[in-house]
């Protein structure tokens, strides 16, 4: 009996240390966060107030700015702004980079998974090491060889370096997804009467599903917040967000509160993704990496 | 109704060898078992005739028609596979319906349906039809994948181990369903298996296979009855076979059998052997004994004339085994008596009337 007490005295000391500790975390990783989407709604001198003003009255002015594309200057007018279509750029390189890399990488997992060739592991090595190397380390021949094919400041440009970053993600993530569908699925349907392209439609796409979701969310993610790359080899046509929210860095003012804004908005779309797709999310990264 | 054979079929794989020229053929309609430890070949030897795996050399023969270059999908022949491979995003009306979509002239859909139907209630999983595979037990998932391979009329039925992963007492009743199933379709079967008990009660014949080589091909009675070797004698029947190093000796004449380990342990061979051990004099050799061939006592008389004292007994239930040691040698007796037996003491054997199993010291059949 006083064993149990202890025992339950212990349990919530543990309940309520654990939890302490997890919402100092939280708040340690979501301060700057919060402190950014609280400037969003300040004016500049609430930005620039010290001490720093948690308590203020808010404005829209800075969101008001972004949709309408319009930066009002102190007292003189106003110069347009190109947020909005940075976000649309952002979205067509991204999406798409993410489309070709699982057209391209989900077949190529594939055979990198049932098939045994030649420098099979050479392969799949190289595409992991795309992810190794710096950006700022390729990134001047390549932009050399884009000047030389005129794919500078195009679509095609960015979505095609951008399978740098998505490719490897979706083909090693997908790997041993498809290391984790039991060969004699397929033998079986094989057997059944199909041919064994079909089979794989048939049987293995469905499960590896949520893998797939899972890899590209994840492609999507550091496709969307790409900037070297981006800064680089695109202009005025492609300029993404990471591009336009440097452009509120001018000679004359740092318009903290619109920057503030803008990341705002540019990050909700992929908050609402993550959130919407958590549950794939987990089981889909989980269940390609236990291995049985 | 098919005949299938195979020649010379050979799989390597980067490291090891699957399969060393394996050749056999079946009859039409014949219920053919392979039997065979873990790791014997058996699956290889199985997704070979399925078709979806490429023997490294030979060729695989369905009513000697050449169907080596053929792809799995273009040969009608089903199979099952041991860890039962539904597919896991399908329901098992789904599951069963799949070899119906491949077909050049599908049956309608009613046809379909009333194959499924009828399919399911003779396997029993009628009510199941809706589920989805990760909601039936083992042995119901057992009876999806067989329905899946009998929707429609294959030429040749191919069960991997069908029924190792469900529990006892379905085992029991499953190995009966397949009997009788077996009767009814009259189709060619191959049925791989690792227990000897199934082996021997639904082959028509039985091909013992180890290390990608066959070992024995025959009739369960000839398997149980003439091993060819030690590796046979030792796959079928439970407890495992006695096997003694032996010496061959030369007394008065007539030729004696003497255990290496324990020289109270000595046989005198049938007159049938005695000719054919006169070539072994001064050699060793082993000898088998099946537990259920020896007779045993409690106390001595005239043919119990072995005395060797219980090293561990095991009951099961009215039955158990004796491990009776004498000298160094131990000795498995099969037996069921009512009596309570106890560790170290005493019990008489009587080898003389249980026959012999002779083979040479490399486990070939001493013939």
């Amino acid at each position: 009996m006083e064993n149990n007490q202890v025992q339950e005295k212990k349990n919530w000391f543990s309940i309520i240390g654990t939890n302490l500790a997890l919402i100092l975390i939280f708040a340690f990783f979501l301060f700057p966060i919060l402190w950014m989407v609280g400037m969003s709604f300040k004016t500049i001198d609430d930005i620039l107030a010290w001490p720093p003003k948690f308590i203020f009255n808010p404005t829209l002015a800075n969101y008001k700015a972004i949709i309408t594309s319009q930066m009002e200057l102190r007292g003189v007018g106003s110069i347009p702004i190109d947020f909005l279509q940075g976000f649309w750029h952002t979205l067509v390189v991204s999406a798409s980079a993410v489309l070709v890399s699982v057209l391209l990488g989900v077949p190529a997992s594939y055979a990198l998974s049932r098939f045994n060739f030649k420098g099979r592991e050479d392969i799949a090595f190289t595409f992991l090491s795309f992810r190794f190397g710096p950006e700022l380390l390729v990134i001047i021949p390549i932009y050399f060889i884009f000047q030389r094919i005129n794919l500078m400041d195009t679509y095609a440009g960015l979505i095609w370096v951008y399978q740098l970053i998505t490719l490897p993600m979706i083909i090693w993530i997908m790997r041993s997804y498809v290391d984790d569908v039991p060969v004699d699925f397929e033998d079986a349907c094989v057997i059944d009467g199909y041919p064994r392209w079909k089979a794989v439609f048939k049987i293995v796409l469905p499960i590896i599903r949520p893998g797939i979701a899972a890899s590209a969310l994840l492609a999507f993610i550091y496709a969307w917040n790409n900037f070297l790359f981006a800064l680089v080899l695109g202009s005025s046509r492609t300029s993404t967000l990471t591009i336009s929210a440097m452009k509120f860095i001018s000679a004359e003012a740092l318009r903290y509160g619109i920057m503030s804004a803008g990341i705002v908005i540019s990050f909700l779309p992929i908050l609402a993704f993550s959130v919407f797709a958590q549950r794939y999310f987990v089981r889909g990264l989980s269940m390609g990496a236990i291995k049985r | 109704m098919a005949r299938v054979a195979l020649k010379q079929i050979s799989m390597d794989y980067e490291s090891t060898t699957a399969l060393k020229n394996v050749s056999f053929e079946t009859s039409d309609g014949e219920f053919l078992v392979i039997l065979g430890p873990a790791g014997a070949g058996k699956t290889t030897l199985l997704k070979i005739i399925a078709g979806v795996l490429r023997p490294t050399r030979g060729r695989v023969f369905i009513d000697d028609q050449d169907i080596t270059d053929k792809p799995g999908n273009l040969r009608n022949v089903a199979m099952t596979f041991e860890d039962y491979a539904l597919y896991p995003t399908f329901t098992v009306k789904q599951n069963m319906d799949n070899p119906f979509g491949a077909m050049e002239n599908p049956p309608s859909k009613e046809e379909r349906e009333s194959k499924i139907m009828d399919v399911a209630k003779m396997l029993q999983i009628d009510h199941l039809l809706d589920r989805k595979v990760d909601q039936l037990s083992g042995g119901q998932k057992q009876r999806v994948s067989l329905a899946r391979s009998m929707v429609r009329a294959p030429q040749v039925f191919l069960f991997d181990e069908p029924l190792s992963h469900v529990d006892a007492k379905i085992r029991h009743a499953m190995r009966a369903e397949l009997h009788r199933l077996a009767s009814v379709l009259a189709t060619t079967t191959i049925y791989v298996t690792h227990d000897y008990v199934e082996a021997l009660s639904l082959g028509d014949r039985i091909i013992v296979i180890d290390q990608g080589v066959i070992q024995q091909v025959g009739t369960p009675h000839e398997i149980y009855h003439s091993p060819v070797n030690e590796f046979v004698a030792k796959v079928v029947g439970q407890p495992n076979i006695n096997l003694f190093t032996c010496v061959v000796k030369k007394v008065n004449s007539q030729i004696v059998i003497e255990s290496v380990n324990s020289s109270a342990l000595t046989f005198v061979p049938h007159e049938n052997f005695q000719e054919k051990l006169k070539g072994y004099v001064g050699e060793e050799i082993r000898v088998g004994i099946r537990p259920q061939d020896i007779g045993f006592t409690m106390k001595p008389n005239a043919n119990n004339n072995l005395a060797t004292k219980v090293e561990l007994f095991e009951l099961w239930g009215r039955r158990g085994m004796i491990m009776a040691l004498l000298g160094e040698e131990e000795i498995r007796v099969l037996t069921d008596t009512d009596e309570v037996i106890n560790l170290n003491q005493n019990v008489w054997l009587d080898l003389s009337v249980a026959p012999l199993y002779l083979f040479e010291k490399s486990g070939v059949k001493i013939d």
